[in-house]
């Protein structure tokens, strides 16, 4: 791995959980407790500043471990790398906080992650499905949600 | 005969709008704001794209865009598709850039197997080749269209008409002009024809003197400039904030291209500039494209004129598919291809985050697997997604002509967008 | 028991443990570490013929086996190692050497072993320059059975077919012909095939050699779901996969593989009738008549004319009857029971197929049967009157397997030899229906022996005196003997040391649903204001019928008309009725003639609980996607919640009918102790006759692929039914009669003209006469199953 992130990785070993580096890529695990404080200081750092909030998305883990994984990718122009945060939240009750007013680019990508995957960001400024349309009910990306449409096509 | 008349839509107009509407001029500026709807079918807004524009005269003072007209459910086929089978769905994404969507998956998928370092030389060299072909393409149909929405009629032809040397060239490659599925994991379908160089070799000719052609149409003409300069301005900062990429983010003054910064596929092998320019205007954004056509037709010139020898697929059957006359003379090739076929490779269990640059900007693909033949996650970040994402804040109080110029300027596929 | 011996061992280096005996490729599976095989199989004895589970063991000089190899304490095992990489590249090179490139046209791709086996264990490029072995002539593909395809070229020569054909199916018909690279699998010159496991070397076969025939070039195999089911067809109640095609069309029938309470084998009947529950003869619609009109209606859109048809039946509690069959699951049964007390508060609650010691078989025996792992470890097995690879050829696949794998020792009884017979050391000719004089005269010798006993008789004292673990099983027909049976075969196990009883009857979940349906009678307080003198043949309720005692009817079930013994009279009777209720799958005359009829799903489809014959509660999930409406408990529970009774979920029912079966077992276990009656056992009077006194003894059964009509359904069973009359050929000398030809056989005052089959495998004075080769109408004077009919045999002359 870069050694920068290894230095960033020494500098948060407190409130993180380091994953395996597959493939030199550097991957920690976040309770949602301490989420919002490390983005922000990720993204206020002196040293290696993470200007970019790169990619939001989610994984569903639910027939693996009821959760749903959500999934940051953060860029430093600096380090010239990528980190992968993950936060797992139950598939039950899927509530993060936003982070659209650390960087804009978590509005839509959130808003995305809302649509298919049904993990509410509460404080977002706005929430609304993006993808599918409005009155859609479900949650696509999820694996309980099938492929193709079940029932008599009349009836869409 | 029709006894009585069946009231048409004018007549039930003129029913109610006789004296009861009456209209006059109002002081409260919330009062002068109209809703217009922009799209989904709109010709200027380059695919299904709905922007509901709220407007005061000729004002803008809010822009909501509407996407996924075009969701096809991409990421969740994926999860259903073995990692070979995905290809022909990259190619659907940026429709105007396929070969470089694919790359961008294959990539990918070649760091989840580890097996990036085993792709030969030739397949990467003609990698290279073709993403730049692809790039010059993108960026033609970019010129064309964008031009033509600005009131300039004459470009898109010979835009298109260069594009159309490209897409021969695809053709004769790979068969297909537009959604080509030419790269594998592990290497090429096939190696490329003879034919195909000196086909190359007339459109970079041709090429060469149209690009000074299209230069003088943008910088030597006061109405394009006019149009373009000045509008839509993107900070630096907004830029990084919305994770814009590729012209739109080196419009902004972000020397950054994942060509140079995290090279890929053999691109440190040849030597090309990055414009990059300051003023983040549409202008400038048309500055940049145009540039770097002209870089990748260099690329292009360097590569044809010293592609390597050697196979163009790794030499793993267990990846990649035999060739074909091996298939169907030699029993482990065709079991090695049935398999292949009706069920793929197994994947290590990991994930993996792999970008490239494609002509909209960065697009990445991050794979989950779970072990076993079909990815447990397949999520594509697409470059116009995030670009479009900025169009509200940069077009407050611009007018609706306007508007027309920033989203051609942004250059956005909405096939990408809404996956 | 003493806890055998753990070793301990490590494998790639993890460590594990095993207990002494176990092979290292299940070792190596326990842990997940996968070590390709052909020969080896986890129901075979272990072979070592292919030589692609090479291992490499730390200071053993060659590469052994893991097929063959039990562990040993300390072993240090490498699968992944250098030698072994190539050892396997090598063995799939040879493999495929003369191996044909049929995978486009061979059925098994996408589930073909060689296949997973070379692409992840081969070199991926072939080197092979020379022309491959071909047996393209007139043995590679003759035709060798009607519904297997075989194709001779495609052979790795694991021999997994004929260790399964003789360890497994017993048949002994496949085998190994030539030498070298000439070696072919093949039956001894070329007869065909007629297994009643039949399908068994498809399934095991690794590569395509041996296909199931019937879906030959129909789909591939990523195209179909599996879904979890039971067969109903027989006792054996095995655990089967039901392949679904893209539009949930049933494609083809498997067994479930690699599970641990699972067979991996499946009889020809299970495999084979997968097209039996399609097309026209299944009822889909339900059919209302009211005053002479017939109305068709959906199964979703049933529930109001059956409620209002219920209501009738209702009406009047003792004149109702209600008839259910043994092709309904137990929850179904268990509904039908409490809505027949509770709801139609009838004590008429009849089961179609009548096995007059059932009752005290389930009373006395329930939860201490033996089980499967009984019939493995025995060292003797007595089959008493038990046709089982006719009847119930699962259970049958025990025996063979104790037999030609453990080494037990089988000793058959009865008037018919069976398959099972070829394998056994001796067999006893007994009188059908003088079973318990059998078993009776057993025990005496057991005390003390009878000088004019025969050879057969005395050896099988002999055995029963030394056995260590002794495994009775007897068939339909002793049960039809009645409760004495029952008393006599207990007297016979409380005598013999560690021995175990096993009944085998006839249909489906015969066992369950009798429990289930018929428990109101037994359970306290269930039903107790419903008077306790019901029918409790369907004999009593024809003739209730005839006499105007009872006015309605309800049938339930599957395939109802042909349980109904005496067709004809039936169908006068039924003319009477104020109400005719039927829920069936299948459309037959009977389906017509009720004033409702509701269709419902079929034995692929159906949704519930399953009691086999050796005590196992197997699950059917109904998840087919074609199924006809909706499951009938669920339909049954709709019923009652709509005509009054309380709501119940149908995971509360499958719960509750779990806990009836514990009770009935506790019962079972009270039931032991109690001595007294199976001391009275040798007060009940003989009920067999003597064959050839009184007429030819006729013994009617079901056939093979049997099931009654199951066979003719089926497009692919019916082309293994046997319509000959089987003849003594001593008997058949006498009378003059040449083996094809054609009699007559007269039973009472009606006569039927069947060809004849003389053998030496059927007792002097016996025939036998497979049920299904008669139409409905000829079928009228069968008394019921098990029940030996007299007839006398005319011969010469057509029809």
């Amino acid at each position: 791995m870069n050694e920068y992130l290894s230095k960033l990785t020494d500098q948060f070993s407190g409130s993180i959980e380091v994953l395996p580096a597959f493939r030199n890529e550097c991957s920690w695990k976040i309770n949602p407790d301490k989420f919002i404080g490390l983005v922000t200081s990720l993204r206020n750092h002196a040293e290696f500043p993470f200007e970019v909030l790169f990619d939001v998305t989610a994984v569903d883990k639910t027939p693996v471990n009821g959760t749903i994984e959500v999934v940051y990718h953060l860029f430093s122009h600096k380090i010239n790398g990528f980190i992968r945060l993950k936060v797992a939240v139950s598939s039950e009750t899927p509530i993060l906080p936003t982070i659209s007013h650390i960087w804009n680019s978590a509005n839509w990508l959130e808003r995305e992650v809302y649509d298919l995957f049904g993990v509410k960001f509460s404080d977002h400024p706005d929430l609304r499905r993006l993808m599918m349309p409005d009155e859609y009910e479900g949650f696509p990306l999820l694996k309980a949600h099938p492929l193709c449409p079940q029932g008599d096509c009349n009836d869409f | 005969m029709i006894s009585e008349k069946i009231p048409t839509s004018v007549d039930k107009f003129k029913a109610i709008s006789s004296d009861n509407i009456s209209v006059q001029e109002s002081d409260d500026p919330g009062d002068r704001i109209v809703t217009l709807n922009m799209g989904p079918s709109h010709p200027a807004t380059h695919g299904v794209l709905r922007l509901v524009l709220s407007i005061d005269g000729e004002v803008i003072t809010e822009v909501v865009p509407h996407i996924g007209y075009l969701h096809t459910g991409m990421e969740k086929l994926g999860e259903y598709m073995s990692y070979h089978q995905f290809i022909p769905i990259t190619d659907r994404m940026d429709y105007l850039a396929p070969m470089l969507m694919n790359l961008g998956y294959i990539l990918g998928v070649e760091k989840l197997l580890g097996i990036t370092d085993e792709i030969p030389a030739r397949a990467q060299w003609l990698r290279v080749l073709y993403s730049e072909l692809m790039r010059i393409s993108s960026h033609l149909i970019w010129l064309g269209t964008s031009a033509i929405d600005l009131g300039a009629m004459s470009p898109i032809f010979y835009a298109l008409q260069d594009r159309e040397q490209i897409m021969n060239i695809f053709e004769e490659t790979c068969g297909a002009r537009l959604t080509s599925t030419y790269f594998r994991i592990g290497g090429l379908r096939e190696d490329i024809p003879d034919t195909v160089i000196p086909m190359i070799e007339k459109f970079l000719k041709d090429f060469a003197i149209r690009l000074d052609e299209y230069q003088n149409l943008v910088t030597g003409n006061p109405i394009l400039i006019n149009r373009l300069k000045g509008i839509g301005c993107l900070s630096k900062e907004t830029a990084l904030s919305y994770c814009c990429s590729g012209p739109v983010l080196r419009a902004s003054g972000v020397n950054y291209d994942v060509r140079k910064a995290r090279p890929y596929s053999g691109y440190e092998k040849f030597k090309f500039n990055i414009p990059v320019y300051q003023e983040g205007d549409s202008y400038a954004r048309f500055l940049v494209r145009m540039d770097e056509m002209r870089e990748s037709a260099t690329i292009v010139r360097q590569a044809i004129d010293a592609i390597p020898a050697g196979p163009v697929k790794i030499d793993r059957t267990d990846i990649i598919l035999p060739d074909k006359h091996r298939t169907q003379g030699n029993m482990e090739e065709l079991i090695n291809h049935f398999i292949l076929s009706c069920r793929g490779f197994n994947a290590p269990v990991g994930e993996v985050f792999s970008t490239i640059e494609s002509s909209k900007g960065e697009f990445g693909v991050y794979l989950v697997s779970t072990g076993g033949e079909k990815p447990y996650r397949l999520r594509v970040h697409s470059p116009s997604f995030l670009n479009l994402s900025v169009l509200p804040a940069i077009s407050r109080g611009s007018l609706i002509a306007d508007i027309v110029a920033i989203i051609g300027s942004l250059d956005i596929v909405l096939g990408e967008i809404d996956r | 028991m003493a806890d055998i011996a753990k070793v301990r061992l490590t494998i790639d280096g993890i460590s594990t443990e095993a207990e002494k005996g176990v092979l290292l490729v299940e070792a190596a599976r326990r842990i997940g570490i996968k070590i390709p095989v052909f020969c080896s199989h986890s129901k075979l004895l272990p072979l070592g013929a292919c030589r692609i589970c090479l291992v490499e063991i730390e200071k053993a000089p060659k590469l052994v086996t893991a097929c063959t190899t039990p562990v040993g304490e300390g072993m240090v095992v490498f699968t992944r190692s250098a030698r072994v990489v190539k050892a396997r590249q090598g063995i799939v090179e040879f493999l495929l050497a003369n191996h044909p490139l049929d995978c486009p046209i061979c059925d098994q791709g996408g589930e073909c072993e060689l296949q997973d086996v070379c692409f992840e264990f081969g070199r991926g490029k072939s080197r092979f320059e020379d022309i491959k072995r071909n047996f393209d002539n007139k043995y590679g593909r003759i035709k060798l059975s009607p519904v297997l395809s075989w194709v001779n070229n495609r052979c790795i020569h694991c021999e997994r077919c004929t260790r399964v054909c003789h360890q497994v199916v017993g048949e002994d018909h496949i085998g190994m012909l030539n030498r070298g690279d000439k070696a072919m699998i093949s039956t001894f010159q070329f007869t065909q095939m007629t297994c009643e496991l039949c399908g068994n070397c498809a399934e095991v076969c690794p590569t395509g050699t041996i296909t199931n025939g019937t879906v030959k070039y129909k789909d591939r195999v990523w195209n179909l779901t599996p879904n979890p089911s039971v067969c109903l067809l027989c006792s054996s109640s095995c655990a089967t996969r039901v392949w679904t095609d893209l539009k949930g069309k049933v494609t083809r029938v498997t067994a479930p593989k690699d599970e641990q309470d699972c067979c991996d084998f499946l009889c020809a009947k299970g495999r084979f009738s997968f097209d039996a529950d399609q097309g026209e003869q299944r009822l889909r619609e339900g059919t209302k008549i009211t005053s002479e009109v017939a109305e068709t209606f959906q199964q979703s859109e049933s529930l109001q004319p059956t409620v209002q048809a219920f209501k009738a039946l209702a009406k009047d509690s003792g004149s109702t009857a209600v008839i259910y069959n043994s092709r309904i699951a137990n929850e179904e049964a268990y509904l039908v029971g409490r809505i027949a007390r509770t709801v139609l508060k009838t004590p008429h609650v009849v089961p179609l197929e009548n096995h007059e010691g059932l009752t005290s078989y389930l009373d006395r025996f329930s939860g201490r049967q033996s089980t499967s792992k009984d019939i493995l470890s025995a060292d003797l097995i007595l089959l008493v009157d038990a046709p089982l690879a006719r009847e119930t050829p699962m259970i049958g696949y025990f025996v063979t397997r104790a037999v030609r794998q453990k080494g037990a020792a089988l000793y058959t009884v009865g008037p018919e030899k069976t398959r099972h017979s070829s394998m056994g050391l001796a067999h006893h000719w007994n009188a059908p229906g003088a079973s318990k004089d059998f078993v009776l005269s057993l025990i005496e010798a057991l005390q003390s022996r009878k000088s004019d006993a025969s050879a057969e008789f005395n050896k099988i004292v002999d055995a029963v005196q030394g056995s260590r673990q002794m495994v009775i099983i007897a068939g339909s027909r002793p049960l039809a003997e009645g409760p004495a049976f029952i008393r006599a075969i207990e007297s016979l196990s409380s005598k013999v040391a560690n021995s175990k009883v096993l009944m085998v009857p006839e249909g489906g979940n015969t066992l369950g649903a009798m429990l289930m349906a018929g428990s109101g009678m037994r359970v306290p307080g269930w039903g107790s204001n419903v008077s306790q003198n019901g029918c409790s043949v369907q004999e009593d309720v024809l003739g209730a019928i005839e006499k105007g005692s009872i006015k309605n009817v309800l049938l339930i079930g599957e395939d109802l008309q042909e349980g109904l013994i005496n067709w004809p009279r039936w169908k006068t009777a039924f003319a009477k009725l104020a109400n005719l209720v039927v829920f069936d799958a299948f459309r037959s005359e009977l389906t017509s003639l009720a004033t409702l009829a509701v269709p419902v799903r079929s034995f692929h489809e159906f949704e519930g609980s399953v009691l086999s014959a050796l005590g196992e509660w197997k699950i059917a999930r109904g998840s087919i996607p074609g199924a006809v409406g909706q499951s009938m408990s669920r339909l049954l529970l709709k019923l009652e919640s709509e005509l009054g009774g309380a709501e119940q979920s149908f995971a509360s029912v499958t719960s509750e009918v779990k806990k009836l079966y514990q009770w009935h077992v506790s019962r079972a276990t009270e039931a032991v102790e109690d001595k007294k009656s199976a001391d009275s056992a040798g007060k009940d009077k003989s009920t067999g006759g003597n064959p050839g006194k009184d007429g030819v003894f006729l013994l009617i059964g079901n056939d093979l692929y049997h099931s009654g009509a199951m066979t003719l359904r089926g497009a692919h069973l019916g082309q293994f039914l046997n319509r000959s009359l089987l003849m003594n050929s001593a008997d058949a000398e006498k009378m003059k009669i040449s083996n094809d030809a054609r009699v007559q056989l007269k039973i009472g005052s009606d006569k039927v003209s069947v060809a004849v089959r003389t053998t030496d495998d059927i007792m002097s004075g016996c025939c036998f006469l497979a049920l299904n080769s008669l139409s409905p109408d000829e079928r009228r004077w069968f008394g019921g199953i098990g029940k030996p009919l007299t007839a006398v045999i005319i011969s010469g002359g057509a029809a």
